[in-house]
């Protein structure tokens, strides 16, 4: 606060001596008495400046040294912004491209997602497609999302795509139309140890493909001996009505697998 | 080879795990002993379910020897990593 001068009165009844005049620097709301510096003559100062906002005020933030509204702000790159006019942060980076480079048979690198999800098609060459996630020992559960097929053809290879995953429970192929029989899908779970099931379909998307050849070298499952579920969805409503190239080469090497056939329009398993 | 029954139940259609409420398939599961494979004359593998009345056609056979599987083509991008000398 500005510096007031206080002019104090006559003491009361002083006999004709001076008042005691002061300067005062008031920088604070209270109650001041004269007496308390040492002057006379004068009663109370009280000092009560209002420190409320305006309504319109509310919210608004000092920039400047004004008072200006926040606003709300997107950001859609990493960075590091200034939030102080900021109320209401929306954050809205797109996710990068994720190039995924293959095991080359010199690293033995430990995959740290547990649950895996693949959306859509990816395209890689072969050489990268082949053991893919090979000795991923923290994978545990793969769904890919691809509605083209698995395996068949170099540019669709999944040779050893798991192999060594040991911790791998759960592989699923929803949308694929299936695995046919022209190999380059052999050996698709070697070494995977804890599988439980292997599904290739869904409620919608039969499998129309197959499950691979029956050749020996070829197998998905050559010589796995594990008890997991194949799990198969298949446009027919019951086990006779299976089509004939779903059921070609079961169990496709795996000596203790159960062969489930679901319907690909209710989900129930075919008897 | 070992003939193996196959179990129909509510929870999976070709089983070789029998369940209370299983019921057997019509299908069978034929094993390849130790060492030797069982072929149709055409298909030459260590395991296969086949109907019952298709058992009859198949046989043990020799264990095909297992060709190398052939290392993948390096694409050309690994090419060009090995020529600049970049290593992943």
């Amino acid at each position: 606060m500005d510096i007031l001068s206080y002019i104090l009165g006559k003491k009361a009844g002083g006999g004709g001596g001076e008042a005691v005049l002061i300067n005062k620097n008031i920088d604070a709301n209270g109650t001041y008495n004269a007496s308390a510096d040492s002057a006379d003559g004068y009663k109370k100062v009280v000092v009560s400046v209002p420190n409320t906002y305006a309504a319109g005020d509310e919210g608004k933030v000092v920039s400047n040294g004004a008072l200006v509204a926040q606003t709300s702000a997107t950001y859609t790159s990493n960075d590091t912004y200034d939030t102080t006019k900021v109320n209401s942060v929306t954050v809205d980076v797109p996710m990068p491209d994720m190039t995924i480079y293959g095991h080359n048979g010199a690293n033995n690198y430990t995959f740290y997602l547990a649950d895996m999800v693949l959306t859509g098609d990816i395209s890689l060459p072969q050489s990268r497609r082949t053991t893919m996630f090979n000795d991923c020992a923290n994978l545990k559960s793969f769904i890919w999302e691809t509605t083209g097929q698995v395996g068949g053809s170099a540019e669709n290879s999944m040779v050893t795509f798991f192999k060594n995953c040991t911790a791998l429970e759960h592989v699923s192929f929803p949308y694929t139309t299936g695995i046919p029989t022209a190999g380059f899908a052999e050996d698709i779970i070697l070494g995977c140890e804890s599988i439980k099931d292997f599904t290739v379909g869904s409620v919608g998307h039969p499998n129309t493909l197959g499950m691979g050849t029956q050749s020996g070298q070829f197998q998905l499952f050559r010589n796995i001996a594990y008890t997991f579920d194949v799990i198969i969805y298949a446009n027919a409503n019951s086990l006779a009505d299976v089509p004939a190239v779903l059921k070609t080469g079961s169990p496709w090497g795996a000596i203790n697998a159960n062969i489930i056939y679901k319907s690909s329009v209710t989900g129930e398993v075919l008897t | 080879m070992t003939i193996v029954p196959l179990y129909t139940s509510e929870r999976a259609s070709l089983s070789p795990r029998r369940e209370p409420s299983s019921v057997e398939s019509n299908y069978m599961r034929l094993v390849a002993d130790d060492g030797y494979a069982i072929t149709d004359g055409e298909a030459v593998v260590n395991v296969i379910d086949v109907e019952k009345e298709d058992i009859a056609r198949w046989s043990d056979c020799e264990q095909p020897p297992v060709p190398p599987t052939p290392e993948p083509e390096p694409s050309a991008d690994e090419i060009l990593d090995i020529v600049l000398g970049v290593s992943e």
